[in-house]
């Protein structure tokens, strides 16, 4: 079961890093160099998608595999949809570095940090699901 | 598992995955309430269209106008078929190269206006608000026009990516040269004589 707590405060904590990123300027340490820049990122047009910040996006992903990983620890239903939840984080993960790496031409390391958590929240939940 | 603890963990569990379910609705409400940005709007008259490149026409606009006081009830009509040289500039208060190249502005502003060059500044609205906005300008005395995009129209018309952004405009309204970053005053200043020479 510590598997599966583990999984829901990394997701968690990457949702409390999007609700940041969606509300406020990125941070000055985030500011490295013309490549490593927070604020080319936030500040293009790809910021936002379907007239929402793309941060927003997260917050609702993040938020949502919280509780699917507490739930899906006993209940088959839940456990589905949490498979089709990692892959559509994986996927929004992909596109979103394809966008940052290949249409824009920098990498905002808190984003990059939020698609990590993305990652260990659907390592852990396997993990534990393995397990059980 | 006996039985009695496997019930109080799924319930422990429910009541857990509330917990972020909570803090979604309420994120969800805060964001109705008060936008990151000034509007979310997508844009109507320019998303349809491609942006602007270098060697194409620079594309007219009208914005509202903003000064160190706020959002001034008169807007601006660019266009910049005027016949003069145009260094246009796209930033964010909250950019921190924007506020490093603001003296660098005023030094060209200071030696080109007088030249025939026209300095228009495009602050956008992500993220920000036109109090913060009319801050930077009152802190960084910009002295000439500067324009609030709040929805971002017309970053996304010149295909502007990041802060700062500039667009140095020919007298018979072509982009000349589109520089993204910070740039040297030696830079922004050599680019400009050329077009004055032209």
């Amino acid at each position: 079961m510590k598997l599966f707590y583990a999984a829901a405060a990394a997701s968690t904590a990457g949702m409390v890093l999007s609700i940041y990123l969606t509300l406020l300027p990125p941070p000055q340490f985030c500011e490295i160099s013309s490549f490593l820049s927070c604020e080319t990122v936030l500040s293009s047009p790809y910021a936002y998608f379907l007239g929402l910040p793309t941060a927003a996006y997260g917050v609702v992903w993040f938020a949502v595999a919280s509780s699917g990983v507490l739930l899906a620890a006993d209940r088959k239903a839940v456990a589905k949809f949490m498979t089709i939840w990692s892959f559509f984080g994986v996927a929004a993960v992909a596109v979103l570095v394809y966008v940052e790496f290949f249409l824009i031409g920098s990498l905002c390391i808190l984003c990059t940090v939020a698609h990590v958590l993305v990652f260990a929240v659907i390592a852990f939940y396997f993990y534990a699901k393995s397990r059980t | 598992m006996p039985k009695k603890k496997q019930k109080t963990t799924r319930s422990l569990n429910l009541y857990l995955a509330l917990i972020p379910a909570a803090m979604l609705v309420a994120f969800i409400i805060y964001l109705v309430v008060t936008p990151p940005a000034a509007n979310l709007g997508t844009t109507q008259n320019t998303s349809i269209q491609p942006p602007a490149r270098t060697g194409e026409s620079a594309k007219p606009f009208t914005l509202n106008l903003i000064d160190g006081n706020g959002l001034k009830n008169e807007k601006l009509s660019f266009n910049p078929t005027a016949g003069e040289v145009v260094l246009l500039d796209f930033v964010h208060e909250w950019c921190r190269f924007c506020r490093e190249m603001a003296p660098i502005m005023e030094k060209l502003h200071d030696e080109y206006s007088g030249k025939g060059v026209i300095f228009v500044t495009v602050a956008g609205g992500y993220n920000t608000n036109p109090a913060k906005t009319a801050e930077f300008i009152r802190n960084y005395g910009l002295s000439w026009p500067v324009v609030y995009d709040s929805n971002l129209d017309v970053f996304k018309a010149y295909g502007v990516q990041g802060t700062p952004t500039y667009f140095l405009i020919t007298k018979d309204g072509k982009i000349a040269t589109k520089l993204e970053g910070a740039q040297t005053y030696q830079t922004l200043a050599q680019q400009l004589e050329i077009l004055l020479q032209q």
